[in-house]
């Protein structure tokens, strides 16, 4: 499969400028002020290929504006080499803005008084789309998004969720080879981002496009990605698919357990005990030092069990953990 | 490739004009501020010719004098504004990568807006200053060349007012900046009064600014409508704008480079 983006040893190094505290210091700062140098993003690399859908986290301040920034155009990195969709960004910028779209959740691309029908056609002009083409792919994204009702209906008077499925169809008129996504369902409700999650996997499969995802919401990650990039102070902690994400990461287990006893005298190393009252004994499984099947086992050997619930950690935990190991290294 | 090119701002300038149409509130609100100014000014310069008996102008002229200057002050939207908030959030970086000018972008939507408004505000000044008035200030032909002159200061405005908007890559808040813009054009470019009626040494200061172009130079036609004041008012507007558009371009290019730099 050929790589939509290619990103190889790409640094970013900004220039701040630093100034004094309190009034004497603003005054100060007019007339003498040191700039610092400020790495924003050290020597990563990543290879996306077509159709692939990638999260692309961290916490702020890690780096992701910037690596995005950079993959559109916008910021020239400072060394190493970008190549998206075989066009080098900051280069063939306009050239590129014709085979990607953005969507970004707290940025709206619609005009407020207008039906969203209008924000379409303009774009449609902006992006130089044939008329015939673009009537036949406004019908297909209208069908695929459902959004027939509204399409002529003021923007202010639709529902956040409406919105953000309208503004999926604005950056999916010119057909975009890859898709950037900020925070695609911010604010919305459980109903409207299982529909934006469930359509993004369609788009994706249905007409190969990349996605570029970057939230804070683990479950857009889950549901929509098959490929986590995790970024934190400019550099790349993990890069993997999700599925070997979760197996290194599960190194830990909740078991709930139901029994006769009120509470549950066990204690074995690797167990952490949560909760141990009113016929409910929860514990953190360590599966390095022990197993599943060892905490059973004792608890059999002293009382008797009614139910057993085990779960795996949340994609969130995982993502903590990820922060937290390398704020610790 | 170039017509093509220019096609995306003109839906642009559609778009925004439509816009502003469809968001009525907006204009009825500005409809009414521009009516209580106009009414505040007839009865102030009724009182002070009644008072001082012999006045250069009469306030009919006086009146029509100012009801130009206040149609374009408040049909110029607040450009620098929504500049302001591109830059600071940085939603400048999304707009960016696609297939226009961001400047070319800004500007066509901000004429529509400025038009749109000229168009509603223009018919509530005419009406209102006629029936206030009484009189027309100059033959129904120069009120094309006002409406004209209208725009062309209007855009001359927008111009200037995202010359303020760019400098938020360097001062990130402008509005300190367009206070000070603001009451240099109220004073410089003569809203109260006509710049015929300053001191000397005022009026030569006033017409080394744009102001005067803006406002008063403009609005003197409805005092004495001459061929000379026309063409001067032409030069004045273009040249101003010629070197506001090049200012423009040069800040906008450099506050690029230092978004590259220092970061967004």
């Amino acid at each position: 499969m050929s790589a939509a983006i290619q990103v190889e040893n790409l640094s970013k190094v900004f220039w701040v400028r630093e100034t004094f505290p309190g009034l004497l210091g603003a005054f100060k700062g007019l007339f003498c002020g040191n700039k610092r140098s400020f790495a924003a993003i050290k020597d990563i690399s990543f290879k996306i290929s077509q159709g692939e859908r990638v999260a692309f986290i961290g916490p702020n301040g890690a780096g992701k504006s910037t690596t995005i920034k950079m993959l559109t155009g916008i910021l020239h990195p400072t060394s190493g080499f970008i190549e998206v969709l075989g066009l080098v960004p900051w280069k063939k910028r306009t050239i590129l803005g014709y085979q990607m779209g953005t969507v970004f959740g707290q940025r709206s691309q619609l005009w407020y008084h207008l039906p969203p029908r209008d924000t379409f056609d303009l774009l449609a002009t902006i992006y130089d789309i044939e008329p015939q083409i673009y009537e036949s792919r406004l019908q297909e994204l209208i069908a695929l998004f459902e959004i027939e009702d509204y399409v002529g209906k003021p923007v202010r008077q639709l529902s956040l969720g409406e919105r953000m499925r309208c503004e999926l169809v604005a950056s999916l008129l010119h057909h975009p080879k890859i898709l950037f996504l900020d925070e695609p369902t911010i604010g919305l409700d459980i109903n409207a981002k299982l529909m934006i999650r469930g359509l993004l996997n369609r788009i994706a499969k249905d007409q190969g496009t990349t996605l570029f995802l970057t939230s804070h919401d683990t479950a857009d990650i889950e549901q929509v990605c098959d490929r986590v990039i995790v970024l934190d102070q400019g550099g790349i902690i993990t890069d993997s698919p999700l599925k070997e994400l979760r197996r290194t990461y599960m190194k830990k287990k909740w078991v709930h357990l139901f029994t006769d006893r009120e509470t549950l005298p066990l204690s074995l190393p690797g167990v952490t005990i949560g909760e141990n009252a009113r016929y409910h004994f929860a514990c953190e499984v360590d599966l390095d030092v022990t197993s599943i099947d060892r905490v059973i086992q004792e608890t059999l050997k002293l009382t008797t069990l009614k139910d057993v619930t085990i779960e795996d950690p949340s994609m969130e935990e995982i993502i903590r953990l990820l922060y937290k190991r390398q704020s610790d290294a | 490739m170039r017509r093509y090119y220019l096609r995306k701002y003109a839906a642009i300038f559609h778009l925004s004009f439509h816009h502003t149409c469809k968001n009525y509130k907006a204009l009825m609100g500005l409809s009414v501020f521009l009516i209580t100014c106009l009414t505040i000014f007839a009865y102030l310069w009724k009182v002070v010719a009644a008072k001082t008996g012999s006045v250069v102008f009469s306030p009919a002229q006086l009146l029509w004098y100012i009801a130009f200057n206040e149609w374009v002050l408040i049909s110029t939207p607040d450009t620098e504004d929504e500049m302001e908030e591109d830059l600071r959030t940085g939603r400048l970086a999304y707009f960016l990568p696609r297939p226009l000018s961001y400047l070319g972008a800004t500007f066509a939507g901000a004429m529509g807006t400025l038009c749109a408004n000229l168009l509603v505000l223009g018919g509530v000044t005419f009406l209102f200053t006629w029936w206030q008035a009484g009189t027309l200030p100059f033959q129904p032909i120069g009120l094309l060349v006002a409406v004209f002159f209208g725009i062309a200061a209007g855009c001359l405005a927008v111009i200037f007012r995202m010359l303020i908007g760019v400098s938020a890559f360097w001062l990130q808040e402008v509005s300190p900046f367009f206070w000070i813009w603001e009451k240099l054009l109220f004073m410089l470019g003569g809203l109260m009064l006509p710049l015929s009626l300053y001191p000397d040494w005022m009026q030569w200061l006033a017409y080394c600014t744009p102001f005067p172009a803006i406002l008063g130079e403009r609005s003197a036609l409805a005092l004495d409508f001459n061929g000379q004041a026309i063409a001067w008012l032409s030069l004045s507007i273009v040249g101003w704008g010629v070197l506001a558009t090049i200012c423009l371009r040069a800040l906008y290019r450099r506050g690029l480079r230092i978004l590259n730099v220092e970061g967004g």
